[in-house]
């Protein structure tokens, strides 16, 4: 915390005090004003990596080392919700991340021809494939990518994340080595000469729509991405995000943060949500094209948090595969 | 060195074991420990089955099974050997749906096949004793892109023979352990806060008082060990909410006099449903050893506790008589609706309006059960004669039990242990299926996404997904038997009537009729792994 400025911290408590106010009146679901994010520390945390804000102006001098897609006041938000991030009731992305994962598995497995069966003792089917997880959070995805055999780097413009995110991981040995980068967003890795053009995989999931510029991380990301040649096919990049839809506005702003509270409120800017065609068209500026994309839907019951690949329903959450043109 | 040690810490081990799978239980600790990713308390017939799903499925995890007894080798199950005894059927045998036996898996299906132990049923009746409705299910009932083994709608299989072949795979399998015949002492689960911790279990061989204790560590304990759970009960965890049917069961084997043309019958009555189930392949040619050229069945039949008692108390011969009565007469009239006094004491019109309407009933009735059989082609069968009991007659009481949670840190229950259910849809071990069978799914996905079951995250999530779809599921199926239970046990007439028309209508209405099929023989579970 010490890190962060207290004027900031006081800020954003008064950014979820202002909106608990607009909460109450939905009536039934008012709650207690001052503990709003220690309540209901939830979300997008796999995801700080570049991170905005709607006042966001001038915070940025605060945070130098940080390239300027990424605000300080959402860092300070996402690290407060650090020590509930592993609990499935508090954090709606590892119920999301079964999905994710396999979105992921079966595209690497189209594109290098390996066999996801699991049929022998040991799953690894991403051995020797090195992967980014840019905005790690916690450490969800990059401990999934781990366990599954991967090399993984991870990044996260806040320290603390990703200092509690390594002490996470370093208690399994399929997790341990991998390599938290915490205080840095990814358009600085993409500036490190070692890292350029060295990843097979790079995940951006659940972090585009916290970017002040969106253009500037696709940059960084598709930078990072191995190069095709004759025997590689070159990096596969993972951008999952919220289309900006009425439905959208109604399932994730209204329904996800105001009506069942499973993320805190302010959580999101609707504003800030991106379509599958709008990331398409911002990695075609670097010479990416869409591979494939799935809608990402709950289907009822709803409170069981079960997500589910759908090829048609695009209008809520969804994610999308791009490789070198 | 380690594979000596390994002996001592378990007299059970198998020498054919790699070596280099023991090392990495004794790597984290001083203690002798071992540690599996998942450990099963239970090895009857959902217990067995879950650790050969999860070890076909998730071969990347390591099971132990425990279980007190060890069970006979399949040749003793199957009588090969025993030269001396004649045998014949146990009464202690399930009604598996098709769902159930492609979970059993096709290996051990063919083998009980092989062995003439499959007794396969392809029609399903049932009837009522107080009035006409005929309720009829067959194998056409089922479309044929749904069917799973196929043209039937399920198989009575005997508890033994199954267990004892799903044992004999796992020997062969280098992912379980199978520990027995153990005692477990204590169980120590990590309190829902720590989050890598694992659950700790002390047990020590059974029959042997001066058995050195030893301790296994684990990821995830299942509970497979029945309606009185050890597991469940020792935890103190978990809450269950149970119910007495008021009615005991009363159960045996006995010889028939022609063949059964695989069908199932089942006959409801005032005190509960009497059921007459083909059980061993009729084809004897199958059959090794002394077992003989006859033609079984086993009864399952519910009745109040008294009833229950004097049937017991009677001679076979009298005995023999009762069952046959019961399941020797076909659908009768429906009682009349009103009371004849009632009728008398009022005046003359509304006795006219109540001639009307009981007469409106009676045909409407009657009408539905000749179309049904016009659009099935077929009529009512007449089950077998009983011509003696073989071996003894057992009786259980019938409870209802449901455990308000199926999850509690890092333990799991799953069928007996997690809910008993009237015998009268023969569905108790096709539940405890499923939920072997949705366990294993949820689990496979969660290791498959790299999360892990070592994880709370990972775990917790598998196990949220679990308890929430069976209960769902479980629910549904009590609720159905429960509405079976009350509807076929009044003799309010009226009931009486409102029933037999609807079990008419489910008969002689296709849609419906084969939308129920597919929910008794599991079709329609959403559970496939």
């Amino acid at each position: 915390m010490n890190s962060i400025p207290r004027k900031m911290i006081q800020r954003t408590e008064h950014c979820f005090r202002k909106r608990a106010l607009v909460t109450s009146s939905f009536g039934s679901c008012s709650f207690p004003r001052n503990s709003l994010y220690q309540q209901h520390p939830t979300c997008a945390f796999s995801s700080s990596s570049s991170v905005s804000s709607r006042s966001s102006n001038g915070d940025d001098n605060t945070r130098s080392t940080l390239n300027n897609s990424v605000s300080s006041e959402e860092v300070s938000k996402f690290s407060a919700m650090a020590s509930t991030w592993w609990k499935v009731d508090h954090n709606p992305l590892i119920s999301m991340n079964p999905i994710r994962m396999s979105f992921i598995l079966q595209q690497i497995a189209n594109q290098h021809k390996i066999n996801i069966e699991h049929t022998s003792s040991a799953y690894k089917p991403l051995s020797n494939l090195k992967a980014l997880d840019a905005g790690c959070g916690g450490g969800l995805l990059s401990e999934s990518l781990a366990r599954l055999g991967a090399n993984v780097t991870a990044v996260d413009p806040s320290e603390e994340v990703a200092k509690a995110a390594r002490i996470h991981s370093m208690k399994q040995n399929d997790t341990k080595d991998i390599d938290y980068k915490g205080g840095m967003s990814v358009e600085e890795l993409a500036n490190m000469e070692e890292y350029r053009h060295s990843f097979d995989i790079v995940c951006v999931l659940e972090v585009i729509e916290h970017a002040t510029d969106p253009k500037s991380l696709m940059q960084g990301a598709t930078s990072l991405l191995k190069q095709p040649t004759d025997t590689h096919p070159g990096g596969l990049l993972f951008v999952s995000t919220i289309n900006r839809t009425a439905k959208s506005y109604a399932v994730a702003i209204v329904g996800g943060e105001y009506l069942t509270q499973k993320l805190p409120i302010g959580t999101h800017d609707w504003r800030q949500f991106l379509s599958p065609k709008e990331v398409n068209q911002l990695v075609q500026n670097f010479g990416m094209e869409e591979v494939d994309k799935k809608g990402m839907i709950l289907k009822p019951p709803f409170w069981d948090l079960k997500w589910y690949l759908d090829s048609n329903d695009f209008d809520v959450n969804w994610i999308g595969s791009y490789m070198h043109k | 060195m380690i594979a000596s040690l390994s002996r001592k810490v378990n007299g059970n081990v198998q020498t054919n074991f790699a070596v280099s799978k023991y090392s990495r239980f004794f790597s984290s600790s001083n203690k002798l420990e071992k540690h599996f990713d998942v450990t099963i308390v239970g090895g009857g017939a959902v217990g067995s089955a879950l650790a050969n799903l999860i070890s076909e499925n998730i071969p990347s995890l390591s099971v132990a099974l425990m279980d007190a007894r060890t069970p006979k080798s399949p040749n003793d199950a199957f009588n090969i050997d025993s030269s001396s005894k004649t045998c014949f059927p146990s009464p202690r045998a399930y009604a598996l749906s098709p769902k159930s036996l492609s979970l059993l898996g096709d290996d051990i299906v063919s083998k009980l096949d092989e062995k003439g132990r499959l007794a396969y049923y392809d029609t399903m009746q049932v009837w009522e004793s107080d009035g006409p409705a005929v309720l009829q299910f067959n194998h056409q009932d089922i479309d044929d892109t749904d069917k799973l083994n196929g043209d039937i709608l399920g198989a009575v299989v005997e508890d033994e023979p199954m267990v004892s072949c799903l044992w004999d795979k796992m020997k062969n399998n280098s992912h379980v352990e199978l520990i027995s015949p153990t005692i477990i002492e204590k169980i120590n689960a990590p309190s829902a806060s720590d989050d890598e911790s694992k659950v700790e279990v002390m047990y020590k061989k059974a029959g042997n008082d001066n058995a050195e204790p030893s301790n296994l560590t684990t990821n995830l304990l299942v509970a497979a060990d029945g309606a009185n759970s050890f597991v469940r009960k020792s935890d103190g965890t978990f809450h269950t909410v149970s119910y007495s049917y008021g009615r005991t069961a009363v159960t045996c084997t006995v010889e028939i006099d022609s063949s059964i043309h695989k069908t199932a019958f089942q006959r409801f009555q005032k005190n509960g449903p009497i059921a007459l189930l083909p059980v061993w392949n009729e084809d004897s040619s199958k059959r090794q050893g002394n077992c003989g050229d006859k033609t079984y069945a086993n009864i399952v039949w519910s009745t109040t506790p008294e009833e229950a008692k004097y049937l017991k108390s009677l001679p076979e011969k009298d005995f023999v008589m009762a069952m046959n009565d019961l399941l020797q007469s076909g659908p009768t009239n429906t009682p009349p609706l009103f009371p004849t006094e009632l009728k008398n004491s009022l005046p003359r019109p509304f006795q006219s309006a109540m001639n009307g309407i009981e007469m409106l009933s009676q045909s409407a009735n009657t009408g539905l059960t000749m179309s049904g059989m016009t659009e099935r082609r077929q009529g009512f069968r007449v089950a077998p004669m009983i011509t003696n009991v073989v071996g003894r007659v057992f009786s259980f009481d019938l409870n209802l039990m449901h455990a308000k949670n199926y999850i509690s840190n890092r333990i799991c229950l799953v069928g007996d242990a997690a809910h008993t259910i009237h015998p009268m849809a023969g569905q108790g071990l096709n539940l405890g299926m499923g939920d072997a069978a949705c366990l294993t799914k949820n689990i496979k996905h969660v290791v498959e996404s790299g999360m892990g079951i070592d994880t709370n995250a990972g775990l917790d999530y598998a196990l949220k997904q679990y308890e929430s779809s069976r209960q769902r599921e479980v629910v549904a199926t009590m609720g159905g038997i429960q509405f079976l239970h009350g509807a076929f046990g009044t003799t309010f007439s009226p009931a009486v009537h409102v029933r037999s028309v609807g079990m008419n209508m489910i008969n002689s209405i296709g849609p419906v009729r084969r939308k129920l099929v597919k929910v008794a023989t599991g079709i329609e579970d959403v559970v496939s792994i």
